[in-house]
């Protein structure tokens, strides 16, 4: 079981920068969570598109969430698809945002995932300086 | 206003089927010294499905084409079927097999083509298909990926953790839909896997992405399946038993993840809705029902969005009813379908639902099969009911 400061090569399985998802990425770099909010509806949505997905109005903006979720749901792998980046046990979280959207994220196999928890967002910089979102009990 | 105005379509039917020897060609892997090509295994199931049928190629004059048989030209070329009226390639995902047979009847109903062979075939255990850790087709999945989220079985685990804990239910529960397909697959000489599987066995396994163990997990394998499609008038003057699609339609959900919210339930029970409705039937009136299980729990969410039961009430309905042939009112993937028979995507379901309809199945026979449900949960959902003639 790694700390998420010590994961290696993840620039590996790091998507290509784009317009679209740059934000979010670069975000994370920052210690904050860039998510899509609609000016026109005020709905939030991530993935990102060029588009509102609820009012279809091209205004769509990037803003900070708080960074506060609830736990949706969680796995724990123990075959490992990816051997360089996560030797196995790992944990897996479905988070479900405060302000609405599910993200994927990490969190400590060790550490407790009870289903619809207070989380709150943590930002990791990782061996090869790519950043990865987690999430761990609200204190 | 599409294709033959000549041509009566009044619905359609199953007329020729064929499909790999799973068992066979499992036990073969091993020792192959090259990887299996997939257009010569799907051209001879399409032979063999036509001959099937009691036609000849030339009657064939519609191809749809599924996964790893994705030049087209190739395939009919090999085949020998050079001017389809209608042909094309449908993407290796089991949700194409609803679309697959919706695209043929859609094709026969407005006269645009009037017997449509479907093919489908895999040769990914020979090329090493992991179902995980590649890149995805879209930016969706790199969300995922850089977390170590990847397969589609990691997605169907989340989906089930957060069912059993929003109903409260007992996760060991899970256990029945593996150890029942093990036991339906005992009576399927074509089957991969054709042991029992108990319960010392299913708890003792590998967990793959837990909560789901290895046994909850579709297989990987090589085989082929077609069918033969033609309008009822045709079907009637061909000597083989009538199998009609009487109603089937389809649902997308098109969202950022395979796991739904509300584990598939909304788009699954407004196809139920249609289809009972164009059949005339409810879930009473169906004697076996195959439910896409890449992975088992979404047998339940199957279950659950056509109404055999209440949200959340999968597992009594399958204490109370059974799911076992010859030990149900209405048996579950009586084939041992995709855990044990063979992951052909939806394909060798569909193949099951027209067997028992023509009461094809030997010890898995269910007595008077006259209507075969199939229901698939994925991106795009479907159902379909085949009702014996």
């Amino acid at each position: 079981m790694i700390r998420e400061e010590e994961r290696k090569s993840l620039a590996q399985i790091y998507p290509r920068m784009e317009a679209l998802n740059r934000p979010f990425w670069e975000g994370l770099g920052q210690h904050k969570l860039m998510i899509q909010k609609c000016p026109v509806c005020g709905c939030y949505q991530f993935p990102p598109s060029a588009f509102c997905i609820q009012c279809h109005s091209d205004k769509i903006e990037w803003v900070a969430a708080s960074g506060k979720a609830k736990l949706w749901s969680t796995v724990i792998f123990h075959k490992e698809y990816l051997k360089a980046q996560y030797p196995a046990p790992f944990r897996v979280v479905f988070a479900k945002l405060a302000e609405g959207p599910l993200l994927l994220a990490r969190m400590p196999v060790e550490m407790e995932a009870t289903f619809d928890s207070p989380l709150q967002a943590t930002f990791h910089k990782t061996e090869d300086g790519s950043y990865l979102l987690g999430f761990e009990p609200a204190k | 206003m599409l294709g033959n105005p000549r041509q009566k379509s009044s619905g359609v039917a199953v007329v020729g089927l064929a499909d790999t020897d799973y068992s066979k060609l499992y036990k073969e892997q091993k020792t192959l010294t090259e990887p299996r090509n997939a257009y010569t295994m799907g051209v001879n199931v399409a032979r063999e499905a036509i001959a099937d049928a009691g036609l000849t190629v030339k009657d064939v004059d519609g191809v749809i084409l599924v996964r790893d048989v994705a030049n087209y030209e190739e395939f009919c070329y090999m085949l020998g079927v050079p001017k389809p009226r209608i042909v094309n390639i449908l993407e290796g995902a089991g949700r194409q097999s609803g679309m697959a047979l919706q695209y043929a009847a859609m094709a026969i109903m407005t006269g645009m083509a009037e017997t449509v062979l479907v093919t489908y075939s895999n040769n990914g255990k020979s090329l090493g298909a992991t179902y995980g850790g590649t890149p995805g087709p879209s930016g969706h999945f790199d969300y995922g990926r850089v977390h170590g989220m990847t397969s589609p079985g990691a997605q169907v685990g989340m989906t089930f953790n957060r069912y059993a804990y929003e109903f409260n239910l007992d996760r060991k529960d899970l256990s029945m839909l593996a150890i029942s397909n093990h036991y339906n697959a005992t009576m399927n000489p074509k089957a991969v896997f054709q042991k029992e599987l108990t319960p010392e066995e299913y708890f003792a396994s590998r967990y793959v992405t837990e909560p789901l163990h290895v046994h909850d997990y579709c297989l990987i394998n090589d085989g082929a399946v077609a069918f033969v499609v033609t309008s009822l008038e045709k079907a009637r003057t061909l000597k083989r038993p009538v199998v009609e699609l009487v109603a089937s339609s389809c649902r997308g959900s098109m969202s950022p993840y395979f796991a739904k919210e509300d584990f598939f339930y909304e788009e699954l029970s407004e196809i139920a809705e249609e289809i009972f409705t164009t059949a005339k039937m409810t879930p009473k009136d169906i004697d076996c029902v195959q439910i896409y299980d890449n992975f088992t729990p979404t047998i339940l969410y199957g279950l659950e969005g056509f109404g055999f039961c209440e949200r959340g009430k999968a597992f009594q309905y399958l204490k109370e009813n059974g799911s076992k042939v010859g030990q149900s009112r209405c048996p579950v993937n009586t084939s041992g379908s995709h855990t044990c028979e063979s992951y052909m995507q939806g394909f060798n379901l569909i193949a099951e639902c027209v067997r028992q309809c023509r009461h094809e199945c030997g010890p898995r026979q269910v007595k008077d099969c006259e209507n075969a449900l199939y229901i698939l949960p994925a991106a795009i959902m479907t159902g379909h009911i085949f009702t014996r003639r």
